[in-house]
């Protein structure tokens, strides 16, 4: 039999239903500016013996969205990596304007020799195509050392993302654990279900993921290309960190569960997050501007070599202005590491190591056989010629710089310059798209779990409604049953 | 529950604070491209069109550098020219001191120490030098070209050969005793090779035999300059030695008269190689003018062609900034308004 005792009950079971829905109603407000946080709700569901009850929280979440928004995190990531990276190439070249350009140099140091050629007597001029060629030099070195820097860092930034993996995983395994033992109890998972997803929203930046939900809540993520992250307990993540990287050096690739992710030869690759891009950054792109740059230094070697002068040539050619500071003259077609950090002025010519600009004119680097100006006329114009044609000539370069093999000098500069470029606005294509992607499914996500203050507000009056009509059946309970006791006095 | 699909507070200030920020940027990006006329990032915009820019600024330099170059040639040329004036006025004098000494008293003295001015006045002109080289040493351009004749290796050369061939030193008073026919077969013989190639080049001149050559390209090269070694000036040196040291003050006058007839003629020859030579500089003058006004359009092409890749359209740009200056402010405006916005504000 229902009596007023009941009817008290359930007013009070109202107003505790309405308290608890407050309680989240200020949680959600205080909340509303947080990305990670999703708008939390509690439905209301009838107790055996009819009082209502709040029922633990519960989330606004989709996963098909979130999905959608890891995809485009670790693309965006990636693409802004590889950005960055070919931003830092450009700049070694620098606006075409202000002639920086490995290109533009190649240009000034054959127009300094033309300049030479017109007096070839005067120390001067000879000084001045010195400079051109000394300059040519620094940035030859400066940009395979920036190249290298770029490498390096890359592989730092690979080792420092396989340890922030690794430290994430270690706590998406905390919060996992504990969402799995809640689940099925009475619990207020919402919270530790938030936490878990802005995590992978911070494992998808490094790496291309995806997970797959199991019974429990228990959740299972998988790297792109199918190797396991995580299944239990994190899966080993790791890579040896390359400490002295030069030229020629390949850096170490990463390994998830004993499986290669990154390099050519992996079976399983991940192709976006940072970690792919910068893989791709220190294994394809400065690799091949190291080539380049490395092969303009031999081709810049091979066209001042000398030849032997002798009227009847036995000896084998040598290296006129241009040095290996190893020795040697390179072989055309063949990729020699490092030389561009390696190529210097000829002591012999350079002014500040005691030697003789005028060696530029009349040859003879390799010794008395080498010497062009066998008359030692100081107006002698032949050598200087051929090193100025030589700008112009096949240079017979490394198919595997990406370039043409078959360009002259100075192309294969240009061509060196607009291979950067070409990239660089590519990248920038895609990592605007990529952003933009990014940007959308966050928007897209943020519809459905965001909090709109105005909702709460709203929410908030009606249950302040609903607050006041408990209080009034109580208010009326109460004078019903002071009315009842009056009778019965 | 009813999903009422309110947009998240979250959402609306990150939406206008994303718009805002990148039409910052952009706008930087827009008043850059104003001021300066340019691309704000000319590798960016043109991408692999960006080897086309490097290689036509290439261009330009070259241009550059070979407009300078031919004109210092042009002006190296006119002073070429201007000393084969010279030395052709220097001939026609003689050839009239030398009509006029023929038969004159005192012609023998007045023709040789006329001839050993002119030689001086060759010798002067021939070693004149442009920027530091010497105009007719040919590449050897840091050596004057001729050797002073008197007391110098030319005179010694001469009197050498004089003495081989009749036994006495030109200013022996035997010299009397040489008759017309006899000087007549040392002129054409032992003095004559005092002046071909080697006695040339032992005795007079230091020039190089290869030509000094100027650049008009990669792959075009003429002749702008003279050469002490050319036929006009070993004729002129010999006809100008020929009426001084041959021991002219003792002469007979049928052997004098040989050697005047002999200078005369080899004047006339002079003259004719001096045209020769003012015509074929005159020729790479115009070649090298020719070159000038190329390398002169060449440049011009080359920067229109890189400020056509390279320049913003200034109206573009303009109308650009004004166009993001409106959408920023209307930007702030709507931030200000939605952030007033508020159900807060009503209940």
């Amino acid at each position: 039999m229902t009596t007023l005792s009941s009817a008290l009950h359930y007013a009070l079971s109202g107003l505790a239903v309405s308290a608890a829905q407050s309680a989240l109603v200020s949680r959600n407000v205080s909340f509303a500016g947080d990305e990670n946080y999703t708008r939390k709700y509690s439905e209301v569901y009838t107790l055996p013996g009819g009082a209502a009850a709040a029922a633990p929280a519960s989330r606004n979440m989709d996963k098909q969205l979130l999905g959608k928004l890891l995809g485009s995190t670790s693309n965006a990531a990636g693409q802004q990596v590889f950005l960055d990276a070919l931003n830092r190439l450009s700049a070694t070249a620098g606006d075409p304007e202000a002639d920086s350009s490995m290109a533009a140099m190649l240009g000034a140091l054959q127009n300094s020799l033309k300049t030479y050629e017109t007096n070839p007597s005067n120390s001067v001029l000879a000084a001045s195509a010195l400079e051109s060629a000394r300059r040519l030099v620094q940035k030859l070195n400066g940009t395979s050392a920036e190249v290298l820097s770029i490498r390096t860092e890359a592989d730092q930034a690979m080792s420092q993302s396989v340890e922030h993996i690794n430290t994430l995983l270690s706590q998406f395994k905390v919060v996992n654990d504990s969402i799995v033992r809640g689940s099925g109890t009475a619990g207020d998972l919402a919270e530790s279900l938030d936490h878990r997803d802005s995590i992978l929203k911070l494992l998808s930046e490094e790496i291309g993921i995806r997970t797959v939900s199991r019974p429990n809540n228990d959740l299972m993520i998988y790297a792109e290309g199918g190797t396991v992250l995580f299944e239990g307990s994190p899966r080993s993540v790791s890579m040896a960190p390359t400490s002295v990287f030069a030229s020629s050096t390949m850096g170490q690739a990463v390994i998830i569960d004993g499986v290669a992710v990154t390099g050519d030869l992996s079976p399983m690759p991940v192709v976006s997050g940072r970690l792919a891009a910068l893989a791709t950054v220190r294994d394809e792109v400065t690799l091949t501007m190291q080539r380049q740059v490395d092969e303009i230094a031999s081709g810049l070697i091979r066209s001042f070599a000398e030849q032997d002068q002798s009227a009847f040539p036995v000896l084998p050619d040598v290296a006129g202005l241009f040095v290996d500071a190893t020795g040697g003259l390179p072989v055309p077609g063949t990729w020699s590491p490092g030389l561009a950090s390696r190529i210097g002025i000829n002591s012999l010519a350079d002014p500040r190591q005691g030697g003789t600009p005028s060696l530029v004119r009349d040859g003879g680097f390799g010794g008395a056989s080498y010497i062009y100006n066998q008359e030692g006329a100081a107006g002698y114009q032949t050598r200087i010629g051929q090193l100025i044609s030589a700008f112009e000539l096949a240079g017979n370069f490394d198919p595997a710089s990406g370039l043409g093999t078959n360009a002259s000098l100075k192309d294969f500069g240009t061509e060196s310059a607009a291979w950067v470029e070409a990239r660089r606005q590519t990248a920038q294509a895609a990592a605007d798209g990529a952003s933009a992607t990014r940007i959308r499914a966050n928007e897209t996500l943020l519809r459905v779990t965001g909090v709109s203050i105005d909702q709460e507000m709203a929410a908030l009056l009606d249950l302040e409604k609903s607050y006041q009509a408990s209080s009034k059946v109580i208010s009326v309970i109460d004078s019903m049953l002071a009315a009842l006791f009056e009778a019965v006095r | 529950m009813l999903r009422l699909n309110m947009v998240p507070s979250i959402l609306l200030s990150d939406v206008s604070k994303a718009s805002v920020g990148r039409t910052q940027s952009q706008l930087v990006e827009a008043q850059r491209e104003l001021s300066t006329g340019r691309h704000h990032d000319i590798g960016l915009v043109l991408g692999s069109r960006t080897g086309v820019v490097v290689g036509l600024r290439m261009k330009f330099e070259e241009f550059t550098q070979a407009g300078e170059a031919a004109a210092q040639a042009d002006v190296m040329a006119g002073v070429t020219q201007s000393t084969l004036n010279s030395i052709g006025e220097l001939a026609a004098n003689f050839l009239s001191t030398l009509s006029g000494a023929r038969g004159a008293a005192q012609g023998q003295q007045l023709a040789s120490s006329a001839a050993r001015a002119a030689l001086e006045t060759l010798t002067g002109l021939i070693n004149s030098s442009f920027d530091g080289q010497y105009i007719f040493g040919g590449i050897n351009s840091n050596t004057p070209p001729l050797s002073g004749y008197s007391g110098g290796s030319p005179e010694a050369a001469v009197n050498v050969a004089f003495q081989s061939a009749f036994g006495i030193v030109p200013g022996d008073p035997a010299v009397s005793q040489i008759t017309a026919p006899e000087m007549e077969a040392f002129l054409a013989g032992g003095f004559a090779d005092v002046f071909a190639a080697s006695g040339w080049s032992a005795n007079w001149s230091s020039a190089s035999t290869t030509d000094r050559m100027q650049r008009l390209s990669n792959d075009e090269q003429i002749e702008v300059s003279s050469n002490a070694n050319s036929s006009f000036v070993r004729k002129l040196a010999q006809a100008f030695s020929m009426m001084t040291g041959l021991g002219q003050d003792n002469l007979s006058q049928p052997a004098f008269e040989k050697t005047v007839d002999a200078a005369i003629s080899l004047l006339s020859e002079a003259k004719l190689g001096i045209g020769d030579e003012q015509s074929r500089i005159g020729i790479a003058q115009q070649t090298l003018s020719l070159s000038l006004q190329n390398s002169g359009r060449m440049k011009a092409a080359a920067a229109e062609a890189i400020g056509a890749m390279e320049s913003v359209d200034p109206y573009e740009a303009a109308t650009r900034v004004n166009a993001l200056m409106t959408q920023l402010e209307s930007s702030y405006a709507i931030t200000g308004r939605i952030s007033r916005m508020s159900l807060l504000n009503y209940i």
